[in-house]
């Protein structure tokens, strides 16, 4: 597990640009937090590294967008969905289960156990009106390489 | 002339055929995806067929069970090209066109398709006086269950189809065979195939892809079998 405190958008995105250089293909995130944590910012400034030129809203009504970056990325936002059914029926595990691609999933929590194998979970906590507590932990072979080189990088 | 689409797995494949032969398939699985590769790949196979669009008569279809994403591609096109044509449609149960890798007898063929979290699409056959009869009716089973299954069956067992692979791993039985690669997993000349044999198209406004949900089957599965 690993813990960062950011105090301004700007910090928020240089995590993400951080994020972003470290995760891999096989890595999926899961984002949880409130509305308004910054899932989504997040999101946006971790898609732009991995070189995604789309624009990155959250889809809340699409429930996926597909970035084209050095690899497919997949944003989730499983918001609207209640049941196993529905989450079954976008097909779901057929991307998060994939060895190509990185999945970002905003709301996880909704679906915890669905989650595939190295997923990272990232938990958004509000500590103030710009500062946040970012935490990721994560089990998997994959997961532990990202948490490490989030580690290293955030020495530098 | 019928235009056959398969797009229930990674695999995808557009065949046509006329008077049960095959004139033109093209079967690829690479990384592209369905939504990108499924309409080129109908153009070249009618250019390699030397066909046009008038020429088509029938149109087939692999209706899973399979990848959601993918049969909705698959379905929404052969749909789209059926209405506009206005020709019949044919929807063909991906497991059962498999099994027509072996057409064999005294063959058990177990055909499967990947339903994720480690579990498998099952059904299996054996073909009798040449008509294709189902031996186990069609289950979402953990790929532990389905190898259980085979090791306690003495028959003569050809596993095909997207977890043939996973199941057969491991396996060390005189009496259970892996499908080759190129006749293990769907491909169109199965679909169509398996149309021309149809008895009557389908209709074109409510067919529906095979959904095998696994949240339902699960809970089956457990009543059945209990939980651990």
């Amino acid at each position: 597990m690993i813990s960062f405190e950011v105090n301004s958008e700007e910090d928020t995105k240089k995590l993400a640009t951080l994020a972003g250089k470290s995760i891999k293909e096989g890595v999926t995130l899961a984002l949880i937090g409130d509305l308004g944590a910054g899932k989504t910012f997040f999101t946006k400034h971790l898609a732009k590294t991995l070189g995604a030129e789309e624009e990155v809203t959250s889809p809340t009504f699409n429930l996926m967008n597909i970035y084209e970056g050095v690899c497919p990325i997949y944003h989730f936002d499983l918001y609207r969905l209640e049941t196993l059914e529905q989450l079954e029926d976008i097909g779901f595990c057929e991307y998060a289960e994939s060895e190509e691609g990185i999945c970002l999933i905003e709301w996880a929590d909704k679906f915890k156990s669905e989650m595939p194998e190295n997923t990272v979970e990232v938990n958004f906590e509000k500590t103030g009106e710009n500062s946040r507590t970012i935490t990721f932990s994560g089990e998997g072979e994959l997961a532990k390489e990202f948490l490490e080189k989030m580690k290293e990088g955030a020495l530098i | 002339m019928i235009l056959a689409l398969e797009t229930s797995s990674k695999v995808s494949s557009v065949a046509v055929a006329e008077d049960n032969r095959l004139l033109a398939e093209i079967t690829t699985e690479s990384k592209l995806t369905h939504s990108k590769t499924l309409i080129p790949h109908i153009e070249k196979v009618l250019k390699l067929a030397n066909k046009e669009k008038s020429d088509m008569e029938k149109i087939a279809v692999s209706i899973g069970p399979g990848s959601f994403t993918g049969l909705r591609i698959g379905l929404a096109a052969a749909k789209a090209i059926a209405y506009a044509l206005n020709i019949p449609l044919y929807g063909v149960p991906t497991l059962k066109s498999l099994a027509y890798h072996f057409l064999t007898p005294n063959l058990k063929i177990v055909a499967t398709m990947d339903a994720q979290k480690n579990a498998a699409y099952r059904e299996s056959y054996e073909f009798i006086g040449g008509d294709l009869k189902v031996i186990d009716a069609l289950e979402v089973l953990p790929v532990e269950a389905v190898r259980d299954e085979i090791l306690n069956c003495g028959k003569n067992i050809m596993l095909v189809g997207e977890k043939a692979e996973k199941i057969y791993e491991n396996l060390n039985r005189g009496n259970i065979y892996l499908a080759p690669f190129y006749a293990r997993m769907p491909r169109a000349a199965l679909v169509a195939m398996y149309a021309l044999n149809a008895d009557a198209p389908d209709n074109l406004m409510n067919l529906e892809p095979l959904y095998v949900r696994k949240s339902e089957a699960e809970v089956l599965w457990e009543k059945r079998h209990g939980k651990d």
